[in-house]
């Protein structure tokens, strides 16, 4: 698209450091705002990062003994996993439900799945864990998974669903002409193309995954931000805090898509 | 090109000379100049809370607006959530916070407290089929005892020193904690008088009262910033001459050993 | 219908029947007089009033509405500047796209609220006091923000402008990069210059794509709209919350709040899907 000269060495070098000065300079812009804005706001607010540290854990004789963030954050994996795998099933009960044959299913499914994306997830959970687990005796963490999952789930319906209309329809009836069972051309022809295909979309619902578990703390489920709060309550300590929150759900988001962005880039 | 290279150079360095000294005012002598005393306040019942008309009464409201009339200046009520009060304290979203804060040393270390108006007395109430047999406060301390208190109040204070092995169970509100208890979820919901006391009213049936809490009473103060001594001094003389005058002795029967304020507001 | 349909047709009853029994045996008391008004209420004088419930629900649509075109405008302009780029160009796109997306609206809207408003506090105390003396006093109390909530609508618009905004870069920039490189080849040759190549051939043949995603995005901006009652704003969670604590009834009202959030929601969905229709089958001019 550009005019292709033949450029020496030294020049290529000197016109790739022009390209890159423009975004370099708005980078550095960004963090400099960025420092600003912490200078400027923690003007007169005195900060008592000491104080701080012992909540993420303590050095003692025995070795390192985590504080109740990092339990918190402990919990918040654990939650965000077992939510994830619990998502991956309903998403595939959901397609089938509403890609089959029967119009009782594909009715039920959509009225599911319009339900639980059209109503706010504290909502969801409120109602979950008050109405229903009570009679099903769930624990508010089991009751956490559940409903995260099912939220979660139906977003995943949708990208799979996509996913699965997006194939050519040339796949299916190749693999019909050969003989192979529905079951057997899922397996082996269709899934694994789909799921190369939207790992991308998935790796974006895994990370509002982890974001979204932050709500759990309404239902006391002893998650990150509820030991947070329960620190900030005992301290007032709440700047200091909720930095760190921030930057352990950044690192953790992080852990997530850098991965998904270098294996997106690889194709 | 070069240009808009220039500019954003410029803004690089541009912040780094634009920050400003200290503000050095009291918070008093702003509050005077300007008129107007920003309270900060959360909805506990019947601390603060709204009525019929959406209006704020309360025992709060009550000590906020005797406060701006001997100070002479209006009030405005400031309702925030009780996990961003302090943060908006420490950023000037309003002068103090009048909400029934717990006066304790870890809190302490970051805002400066005014006298105690108040005390906070505890008051338990329980789930009669959990724990109908339960009896005192060693029953209550142990793991299988599952404890509701709401984040950040007086009750989570006293579950977290007297209730150390119980199961506690934090919210974010009083109203999901006493449902808890209501459908047997949690054994016991702990807090200040009077809410368990209006609970126990309303769900004869499930609910009762296993034993009184009699010693323990938490002292509540003003919350101002920190290194404001005026401020301090002026709030702290206000509240001794009201003890003196016997004015928060009577508002506060009003408030928590009365029940004529429970016309004024919505739900029933 | 056949057998098997029957038998799912028996499961679902049987599964609705038990939720609805599970709602109303943990609900007490229940009265729709009651539950209406929360919505619309009638004072001594006989006048209507909107209630708690509908007052939060006037604040979310506002909220959301000016998140909504901040967060268009934004994500428009990343998306649009980011597109095809690569390298070190990337940079400053992804860098803003990768720390938004990557924090939780709670925690970024703390940051913004507590800490970047500080340092325009005076502006706003400014604002309002110069707006309090005008007469188009009113029309901004209904369109904008109600009196003395200014400055925390500012700070909610600000961040779910922007963290949204980080979503719909993407979503716009996907619909560029999805459109054939060959369109960009042959505007080149008839001589157009690169911003009305943009304007008139790739943007709107990247809009055919993004619809129905930038549609879902809004919806979600409407649910995402419920953080900003850690910051007190009076929309409708933190109406619904306040509610709940006065009057203890906790069951009743959140199944209204959820069926007011489901009736936004759907409404939303619906525009969307007819603005969507008219726009894919209409002509390119």
């Amino acid at each position: 698209m550009k005019n292709r000269k033949p450029f020496s060495s030294r020049e290529k070098f000197a016109n790739s450091m022009k390209n890159a000065l423009l975004p370099l300079l708005l980078v550095a812009c960004m963090v400099s705002c960025a420092v600003w804005v912490y200078i400027e706001a923690g003007d007169g607010y005195a900060w008592q990062w000491a104080r701080s540290w012992r909540y993420l854990g303590v050095w003692t004789a025995g070795g390192f003994r985590a504080g109740p963030l990092l339990q918190g954050l402990g919990i918040t994996v654990l939650l965000a996993f077992c939510s994830m795998f619990l998502a991956l099933f309903f998403a595939f009960s959901l397609v089938f439900m509403c890609l089959g044959q029967s119009p009782v299913l594909a009715f039920a499914g959509r009225a599911l799945i319009s339900l639980i994306r059209n109503t706010p997830l504290l909502i969801q959970l409120f109602l979950f864990y008050f109405v229903i687990a009570g009679v099903l005796r769930l624990n508010p963490f089991m009751t956490a998974v559940f409903c995260l999952a099912l939220f979660e789930g139906v977003y995943l319906a949708e990208i799979l669903r996509g996913g699965i209309l997006a194939l050519p329809h040339a796949q299916w009836e190749a693999a019909f002409s050969l003989g192979m069972s529905l079951p057997k051309t899922l397996r082996y022809v269709i899934l694994p193309q789909v799921f190369r295909n939207v790992l991308p979309s998935l790796a974006g619902q895994l990370i509002s995954l982890i974001k979204d578990t932050s709500l759990v703390s309404a239902i006391a489920a002893a998650d990150l931000t509820l030991q947070a709060r329960n620190v900030i309550s005992e301290t007032y300590l709440s700047f200091e805090i909720w930095i760190i929150v921030a930057v352990l759900y950044f690192l953790l988001t992080l852990f997530v898509s850098v991965p998904a962005l270098i294996f997106a880039q690889k194709r | 090109m070069k240009y808009l290279v220039k500019i954003l150079a410029v803004m690089l360095v541009l912040p780094f000379f634009l920050a400003n000294a200290a503000r050095a005012e009291s918070t008093i002598d702003a509050v005077m100049e300007r008129g107007v005393l920003r309270v900060g306040f959360s909805t506990f019942v019947p601390w603060a809370m709204q009525d019929k008309n959406g209006e704020y009464i309360g025992f709060e409201i009550d000590v906020a607006k005797k406060l701006a009339e001997d100070l002479g200046v209006e009030l405005q009520l400031v309702p925030t959530s009780w996990d961003g009060i302090i943060p908006a304290l420490l950023a000037n979203k309003f002068d103090v916070i009048i909400g029934g804060m717990g006066v304790t040393t870890k809190r302490n270390l970051t805002v400066n407290f005014t006298v105690p108006y108040d005390y906070n007395a505890m008051d338990i109430t329980a789930n009669k089929e959990k724990a109908g047999g339960l009896k005192s406060l060693a029953d209550f301390n142990n793991k299988a005892v599952v404890v509701a208190v709401r984040n950040g109040s007086a009750g989570a204070t006293f579950a977290k020193k007297f209730l150390p092995e119980a199961t506690v169970r934090f919210f974010n509100e009083e109203a999901p904690a006493i449902q808890e208890v209501l459908s047997g979820r949690a054994f016991a919901f702990v807090s200040s008088r009077p809410l368990p006391t209006l609970e126990i009213a309303k769900n004869p049936d499930k609910l009762f009262r296993p034993f009184e809490i009699a010693e323990y009473k938490e002292p509540i103060g003003f919350a101002v910033r920190k290194g404001d001594f005026d401020t301090l001094n002026v709030f702290d003389n206000w509240i001794l001459t009201m003890h003196g005058s016997g004015w928060l002795k009577e508002r506060a029967e009003y408030w928590f050993m009365g029940t004529e304020w429970q016309e004024l507001i919505p739900g029933d | 219908m056949n057998n098997a349909d029957k038998l799912f047709l028996l499961i679902f009853g049987v599964l609705f029947l038990f939720v609805l029994h599970a709602v109303f045996a943990s609900v007490q008391d229940f009265s729709f007089k009651r539950l209406f008004s929360y919505l619309i209420r009638a004072d001594e004088n006989g006048n209507w009033h909107a209630g708690v419930l509908l007052q939060g629900v006037g604040m979310t649509l506002r909220l959301s509405l000016w998140s909504l075109a901040l967060a268009f405008l934004t994500g428009s302009f990343v998306g649009i500047v980011s597109a095809h780029k690569s390298g070190v160009s990337a940079l400053p796109g992804r860098l803003y796209v990768l720390v938004l997306r990557n924090m939780p609206p709670l925690v970024l809207l703390f940051l913004v609220f507590f800490f970047a408003s500080s340092v325009l506090t005076e502006f706003w105390g400014n604002a309002e006091n110069s707006l309090a003396k005008s007469e188009y006093k009113g029309l901004f109390y209904v369109l904008a923000a109600p009196e003395g909530q200014l400055d925390r609508m500012a700070a909610c618009v600000l961040t779910l402008g922007l963290y949204e905004g980080a979503y719909i870069a993407e979503i716009v920039r996907a619909g560029i990069e999805s459109v054939p490189c060959g369109q960009w080849e042959a505007a080149r040759a008839s001589g157009l210059t690169a911003w009305q190549i943009r304007r008139h051939i790739i943007i709107p043949q990247a809009m055919r794509q993004s619809l129905a995603p930038l549609a879902g995005q809004s919806i979600s901006t409407m649910k995402d709209s419920a953080i900003a009652s850690i910051i007190s704003l009076q929309e409708l969670t933190f109406q619904s919350m306040e509610l709940m604590n006065v009057t203890g009834r906790t069951v009743e009202i959140w199944i209204l709040t959820a069926l007011l959030y489901y009736c936004l929601c759907v409404f939303l969905e619906k525009l969307s899907k007819k603005w969507e229709c008219s726009i894919k089958w209409k002509p390119l001019q």
